[in-house]
């Protein structure tokens, strides 16, 4: 192999000069020297994007009305984040080329070199497909097309199709990331309702300004990477106004649960103040130059989703604990 | 040829640990499955 760019250094690590077709294709002879850590698998399984997934997927599971053994409930949460991570290692697989131009991307296993593209792919694929007959036997064959439906939606319609085509990549994208807490519903309700739909919505609309927060102190990162995210394409201003937008939506939507019983009272006043600074850190982010409010809004953005979701857990918790003690008598 | 030597021993090792990970991974789904099984059959 005269191509230095498929060599590895002492570290395992890739030479960082090549190209991101060399990164897209030559992994599997810069595999054959050292071979792929235990770490680098759990790596491509996104282990902090999996966190928040894992923790959607569970308050919807928790919140929903109905019993499901403590066990399976278990299991299907397993389950949930088991397929978010093989979701993630078949997204690395097939986006290895831009994330060796990305510096927030570069440092993950493909890119380095650690292991053959094929790999990562064949884990993916193998993980997608045990998690969701592993749902469907142990849980229900509803959660089961639900988590194929999310999984199939991040690879296919978000990741191959959309995200190098259109800057509404991840508005359309996100709706893969939607799914958990209506999985985690349909785990114990057996089915889609009203109330799991809206936990749906919430995420649906919280994950715009959530990436375009990141995006608009990450653009030259997308811009070299060739990604056409909104502040690439559309400017930083539309995407501030963007952000804005889907700020004033998020915050109303984020109070629905607690009017339509999903969740309680202390749940509805946290998520109106949460959401009005939501939308006041959008304003920030508009009348701001610089990034430092964008870096803000996106924390907090993170911070907005666990403090809602836990509220959902605490104050309403009609789900199997609930139901079989008759602690709240709410379930419905 | 140390060199050689030194990767090669690496490799092995990556491939004993991944191998061990592997096993670990198909004992808790045997194991799963196992409860799963129990469970489901007592209507549970």
């Amino acid at each position: 192999m005269s191509d230095l760019s498929f060599r590895l250094d002492d570290d395992g690590a890739a030479f960082a000069g090549r190209s991101a077709g060399a990164a897209r294709w030559g992994s599997a002879q810069i595999d054959g020297q050292v071979g792929a850590q235990v770490s680098d698998f759990v790596a491509l399984l996104k282990p902090r994007v999996m966190s928040l997934v894992v923790f959607s997927g569970f308050a919807g599971l928790y919140a929903a009305p109905g019993e499901l053994h403590p066990f399976l409930a278990a299991v299907a949460v397993l389950c949930i984040a088991v397929n978010a991570g093989a979701a993630g290692a078949i997204n690395m697989w097939y986006e290895r080329d831009i994330d060796a131009i990305m510096e927030r991307t570069k440092g993950r296993p493909l890119p380095r070199g650690k292991m053959a593209p094929q790999e990562a792919l064949a884990f993916g694929v193998v993980l997608s497909l045990f998690s969701v007959m592993l749902m469907g036997v142990a849980v229900n064959w509803v959660a089961a097309g639900l988590l194929a439906s999310a999984n199939a939606f991040y690879v296919f319609v978000y990741t191959i199709w959309l995200k190098r085509r259109t800057p509404q990549n991840i508005v359309i994208g996100g709706a893969a990331g939607a799914f958990p807490p209506m999985i985690g519903w349909a785990a114990v309700t057996g089915g889609v309702d009203l109330h799991s739909f809206v936990l749906f919505t919430l995420i649906f609309i919280w994950t715009p300004p959530h990436f375009w927060a990141l995006a608009l102190y990450r653009d030259i990162d997308y811009a070299k990477a060739k990604v056409p995210m909104l502040p690439v394409v559309a400017g930083r201003a539309a995407t501030k106004r963007q952000i804005l937008a889907y700020s004033l939506v998020l915050a109303p939507l984020g109070v629905v649960p607690a009017l339509l019983g999903t969740a309680g009272v202390v749940y509805g006043v946290v998520a109106a103040v949460m959401g009005l600074c939501f939308v006041l850190l959008a304003l920030a982010v508009l009348r701001s130059d610089g990034d430092r409010p964008a870096r803000q809004l996106f924390g907090y953005s993170i911070l907005y989703l666990f403090v809602l979701f836990t509220l959902l857990i605490v104050d309403r918790a009609p789900g199997f604990l609930a139901s079989t003690q008759g602690l709240f008598g709410l379930a419905g | 040829m140390s060199m050689a030597n030194g990767n090669e021993k690496d490799r092995l090792k990556r491939q004993r640990l991944k191998n061990w990970a592997l096993l670990a991974a198909l004992m808790i789904f045997v194991v799963v499955v196992y409860f799963v099984s129990i469970i489901r059959m007592g209507g549970g």
